[in-house]
């Protein structure tokens, strides 16, 4: 099967190679069955992200007051099911006011919060390699060819409520079956998508290539070999995430 | 936090002000404005970041757009687990968040969302 590869060359800046790598593997993870969504499910999610941007309902909903006072239909670009294109539109495109509401709206709708947290993985998978494509000036890469075969549908005993808006597996009991780093502290964040424990590989994989280890957050890390000082990354990161309404 | 204390590490001190305003400054950090600019080009969807790039790779090379782009890309992702799924702040981000507020003039915000 002939897979699509994300390549900068043509785009003539050198990227470091574990980035270009990193993308690669989450591009292909993506085209693949996941927990719950098929492949082909995970590549119209991916789709769905692309279409948001261009979505006239996205865009004025996301200028009014609140979300919820316009009313309309997303410009959806696959046949995935209402309440599915709904919430990646709302993640790509206003992911500063998604509340419990919004969460808890979505699987009342028949997204299951298991469904609801690998198709944010989707989203930000997406989000990340688009961003980083667009502040580079390359092309957006292909999205890949969906992989057959099924879901693996295993729901992790481990998480319990703790206070997300989803079941999370808790640090301790994470770390005792090697789902995260062997550290005194991780954020949150870093928990957040382990009702699926692919995601949360996977965007642990990510993070290493773009930004650090999860566990080198919260310290004076400062990167080796990498033309950034701590400085210039911790500016980008708040910028990005003020101008994201990320209040986290 | 990561901002000022990562500062303080090599002798400035960044003027966390950067982070938030309207027209982009240094704030103490090399290439801050710029860094903010690209950033800025690049999420609004009606922006062309090509100004914004090219003033940066003119001013600091090609390199640090690389790695710049891998900064704000990760944080597409980070920001959006964390709205999208509901991380709980961690701990140690709550007296940074209630500093930050007080330094900005948004105390009443910032505790509004603490709750």
């Amino acid at each position: 099967m002939v897979r699509t590869t994300i390549d900068y060359r043509d785009s003539g800046i050198a990227v470091r190679d574990d980035i270009v790598a990193s993308q690669n593997r989450a591009w292909q993870s993506l085209a693949a069955p996941g927990t719950w969504w098929t492949g082909a499910e995970r590549v119209a999610i991916a789709r769905e992200v692309r279409a948001a941007l261009g979505c006239a309902w996205c865009a004025e909903r996301k200028a009014a007051l609140s979300p919820y006072a316009v009313r309309g239909t997303h410009g959806a670009a696959t046949d995935l099911p209402p309440a599915a294109v709904d919430a990646a539109h709302r993640v790509a495109t206003d992911p500063g006011r998604l509340s419990r509401r919004w969460a808890d709206d979505a699987i009342a709708a028949g997204v299951s919060d298991a469904h609801l947290v690998e198709l944010v993985s989707v989203v930000c998978t997406v989000m990340l390699i688009d961003g980083f494509a667009r502040a580079i000036g390359a092309d957006a890469a292909p999205l890949p060819a969906p992989i057959g075969g099924e879901p693996s549908r295993r729901r992790p005993a481990e998480a319990v409520d703790e206070g997300y808006f989803v079941p999370t597996i808790p640090f301790a009991v994470g770390q005792e079956i090697g789902l995260y780093e062997r550290a005194p502290f991780i954020p949150n964040v870093g928990r957040g998508l382990s009702l699926v424990p692919d995601a949360v590989r996977s965007a642990r994989d990510l993070m290493l290539a773009h930004y650090m280890k999860y566990e080198q957050v919260a310290t004076d890390h400062e990167p080796e070999r990498r033309p950034i000082t701590r400085s210039q990354m911790e500016l980008v990161a708040a910028r990005t995430s003020a101008r994201n309404d990320c209040f986290y | 936090m990561a901002l000022r204390a990562s500062s303080k590490k090599t002798g400035g001190d960044a003027d966390i002000t950067a982070i938030t305003r309207d027209d982009p400054i240094d704030g103490g950090v090399a290439h801050g404005a710029l860094l903010c600019e690209l950033v800025d080009a690049v999420i609004d969807a009606s922006a062309d970041p090509a100004p914004a790039r090219q003033r940066l790779v003119a001013a600091a090379g090609p390199d640090l757009l690389v790695e710049a782009a891998a900064v704000l890309g990760m944080f597409h992702l980070n920001d959006r687990v964390a709205d999208a799924l509901g991380a709980p702040l961690d701990g140690l981000m709550v007296d940074y968040r209630r500093n930050l507020g007080a330094k900005m003039g948004i105390t009443d915000q910032i505790e509004g969302r603490l709750g």
